[in-house]
């Protein structure tokens, strides 16, 4: 199941609380702001600072 | 020292299929206790904090529009998973992450929910402060938790016995004490549930995973707490067998 819309309309960097967007490959979450991004793993969201990647 | 994090993930990786599975933790009419108790209605949109196995979320996503879990752990986000595929609800989603902050814009839900969680959080009154920033106004923040005595002395009890049984332990609360967390919160608690689940001592360690070699100590806890209630949990002999009650409270509030 992709992520939906209202999903993405709801989420929020867990750094900056900013609104996040889905990248090209579909597979990550990007922040714009703190410039990382969140794997989505097996249709999962990681929202973990942690682990997020830089981009 | 491992931190606390790592210890929630260590205990909770490992819980993740016989907690799942306990009977108390899936019992129906606690189940929808806390559904009705939320108030939820079929437009309802949920947060389930901390949602472990998923059982909670399985649980609102029978009446609500769209339910959310999130957890820390990746073995329980597998639990929930199987578990919405089993009752075949498409309206559930789950991902991973933590409580602070929960990584949600502001007002994003109409229900805030955390069953079983609040004794395992660090800081608890920011957590509660995070679930109140991502309840729309009208909303309701509902917290389920096991509480202790208002006896200091037994909740001390409680807390040693606890700390032993499962390290991911924090500290559980009064009702008294959860009641200051809303207060704190600028959250006015507008209604409050109790219930309570029997618990057999040797089947509570059969699924946990205590500090290593600390179960007879953790049993004679149990075993002394017959004649004094020490560890405030009413432990008496059942047939032959350490029973004991622990006694949990819903508090709702209106955001």
């Amino acid at each position: 199941m992709a992520i939906s819309k209202e999903l993405l309309d709801i989420l929020a960097c867990p750094k900056c609380k900013g609104a996040i967007q889905l990248n090209d490959k579909q597979d990550g979450l990007v922040c714009d702001a703190c410039k990382l991004l969140y794997p989505i793993k097996d249709d999962i969201p990681v929202m973990l600072i942690d682990e997020a990647l830089p981009v | 020292m491992p931190s606390h994090r790592d210890t929630i993930l260590d205990q909770f990786s490992r819980q993740a299929v016989p907690f799942s599975t306990a009977a108390p933790i899936r019992d129906e009419h606690a189940l929808r206790l806390l559904v009705e108790a939320a108030e939820t209605r079929s437009d309802d949109l949920v947060l389930d904090v901390a949602c472990g196995p998923g059982i909670v979320a399985c649980a609102f996503a029978r009446v609500a529009r769209g339910v959310t879990g999130i957890d820390l752990t990746p073995a329980m986000i597998e639990r929930a998973r199987l578990l919405a595929s089993e009752q075949q609800r498409a309206n559930v989603r789950f991902e991973i992450g933590d409580v602070l902050p929960l990584p949600f814009v502001d007002a994003a839900f109409s229900i805030v929910v955390s069953r079983f969680a609040f004794h395992h959080f660090q800081n608890p009154a920011a957590v509660l402060a995070e679930m109140k920033r991502v309840c729309q106004p009208g909303g309701r923040v509902v917290v389920a938790d096991l509480t202790v005595s208002e006896d200091p002395r037994k909740a001390e009890g409680f807390h040693r016995m606890e700390m032993l049984r499962d390290p991911s332990h924090a500290r559980a609360f009064t009702v008294d004490q959860l009641r200051r967390l809303y207060r704190i919160c600028g959250l006015a608690v507008a209604a409050e549930k109790f219930w309570r689940m029997d618990i057999d001592v040797e089947g509570l360690l059969e699924r946990s995973f205590p500090v290593p070699g600390s179960e007879d100590t953790i049993r004679k806890m149990f075993e002394d707490s017959v004649a004094d209630d020490g560890l405030g949990l009413g432990t008496r002999r059942h047939k032959g067998r350490l029973r004991f009650t622990y006694s949990n409270v819903i508090l709702v509030a209106r955001q």
